[in-house]
């Protein structure tokens, strides 16, 4: 009974924590996904040094630890640019946002290249602009397409997170090493963050399932 | 230009498509050689030739989806010239049918009819559903409005994309190989379309290898060869009297 007790006193904590993380890999997914449109857009320019760029930033940050680059962001660049002591849930946002905008721009690649060039052509014949063409053409396309690697993503980003605990972020994960200090309990608080980091992550794909399908509704292929 | 002239003074010009001069080139190889081409108003004319021989890659300039790199291009009195003005100018007047029909596969028949009308001249949706059903009636497919292109057959979705490119009520149709990506039952729904919008007077551009097509509606028939037009006649004296050897040859080979 006392058991039960301390464990149900423990539960804000944990949700405190749950928030915390909701809102880093929120705003991430976001910024990553704003990223990820820029960097595919570069790819795109036909400009060679904006294609050069944007490549050796996706080789990099697919090619990088995220512990290292999160250790990057919050000791070594205020050290080098002299900046003192910084925000760690901002840099946690940045690092995760930097990091998953170059894998979701892998994704909508991959989207896009399995569109046929037809689109394009048609819409272009019929005198639609530029603009036109992405935003009622392509774009309603590869939402569907990319949509369920997007969401695994961002279920990535998710299971990055944690990693923010190393820098002071009192995320889910570092709640729930203050709760088993607390109460000296090893087991209970991680399995209760477990459950709380899988129905996150379960139900982002649930959302993504069920935004699929409304995207795609009437027109198999 | 004296087509430009000519549209400066308000009176419409009896020439839809001129091509004076026009070269391209891909790299190093030349796919368009000093092509020179009159199309009047109302004309029908078959552009027929081997594949390799620049006919696509003609009639995709005269719409931009290629540009000429010399010569000049007007079209409907406008010289295409590579600014957006000019070139959303020109593809207003000018409807483009594909080989692979390019339907956009996440609108129904319907939408993909409207789409332009509503977002390039900015029809109301009642005004653009309207001439959506009056394109479709006209290619005997309206009862499939509410249908996505997937779930119709190839020789369906051309009859559509035919209605999609009517709707902007074009000047000038241009046909890129439309049947050759049909199985040959579908063929012929398609070519009684293109017959019956001869038959209404349209500006027609096509490049077939249906000669049948050639003889039962061309004007003119045009034949290409290595990016140059080596013989132009009406069909009759086209395929009774071929003058070129390599028509000729050509001939002998798609009709059996």
């Amino acid at each position: 009974m006392k058991y039960v007790l301390g464990a149900i006193e423990t539960v804000p904590l944990l949700l405190d924590g749950l928030v915390t993380t909701l809102l880093i890999c929120g705003l991430a997914a976001i910024l990553a996904l704003v990223g990820a449109v820029a960097i595919v857009a570069a790819k795109r320019s036909g400009m060679r040094w904006l294609v050069v760029s944007a490549t050796i930033y996706v080789t990099l940050m697919r090619g990088l630890p995220i512990v290292i680059l999160v250790f990057l962001l919050y000791f070594g660049v205020p050290a080098l640019l002299d900046l003192g002591r910084v925000s760690a849930l901002w840099v946690g946002v940045i690092a995760l946002a930097l990091n998953g905008a170059a894998f979701q721009s892998e994704v909508l690649r991959g989207a896009i290249a399995r569109l046929s060039r037809g689109q394009s052509e048609g819409a272009y014949a019929l005198g639609l602009s530029r603009f036109q063409l992405w935003r009622l053409v392509l774009t309603p396309q590869i939402l569907p397409i990319a949509l369920p690697a997007l969401a695994g993503e961002i279920g990535f980003l998710i299971k990055a997170s944690p990693v923010l605990s190393l820098i002071t972020v009192v995320d889910l994960t570092r709640r729930a090493q203050q709760v088993t200090m607390q109460t000296f309990d090893p087991l209970g608080p991680l399995l209760a963050a477990c459950v709380l980091y899988f129905f996150l992550i379960g139900s982002i794909s649930w959302v993504s399932r069920y935004l699929e399908a409304r995207l795609t509704v009437g027109k198999a292929r | 230009m004296d087509q430009v002239a000519q549209a400066s003074n308000n009176t419409p010009p009896t020439v839809a498509v001129s091509l004076h001069q026009v070269s391209k080139w891909f790299g190093a190889f030349q796919v368009l050689q000093n092509i020179s081409l009159t199309v009047r108003t109302g004309e029908r004319v078959v552009v027929a030739g081997p594949s390799g021989s620049g006919k696509s890659t003609m009639i995709r300039c005269i719409n931009w989806l290629e540009q000429h790199q010399s010569g000049q291009i007007v079209v409907d009195g406008i010289e295409l010239t590579n600014s957006h003005k000019t070139i959303e100018a020109v593809r207003k007047d000018v409807g483009m049918v594909f080989q692979h029909f390019n339907l956009f596969p996440h609108l129904t028949i319907l939408e993909n009819c409207t789409l332009a009308p509503t977002w390039v001249k900015k029809l109301s949706k009642n005004d653009a559903e309207a001439t959506a059903f009056e394109f479709l009636e006209k290619v005997r497919i309206a009862d499939q409005a509410n249908k996505f292109p997937s779930q119709l057959s190839g020789g369906q979705q051309q009859r559509v994309a035919i209605a999609r490119a009517l709707c902007m009520r074009p000047k000038v149709m241009l046909f890129d190989e439309p049947t050759s990506a049909l199985d040959p039952e579908m063929v012929r729904e398609v070519l009684d379309t293109m017959v019956q919008l001869a038959q209404d007077g349209m500006t027609m551009l096509c490049v077939t290898h249906e000669m049948g097509f050639a003889r039962q509606v061309a004007d003119r028939v045009i034949f290409m060869d290595r990016g140059e037009i080596i013989e132009e006649n009406p069909p009759l004296e086209f395929f009774s009297n071929p003058h070129h050897k390599r028509t000729r040859a050509f001939l002998s080979q798609v009709i059996h």
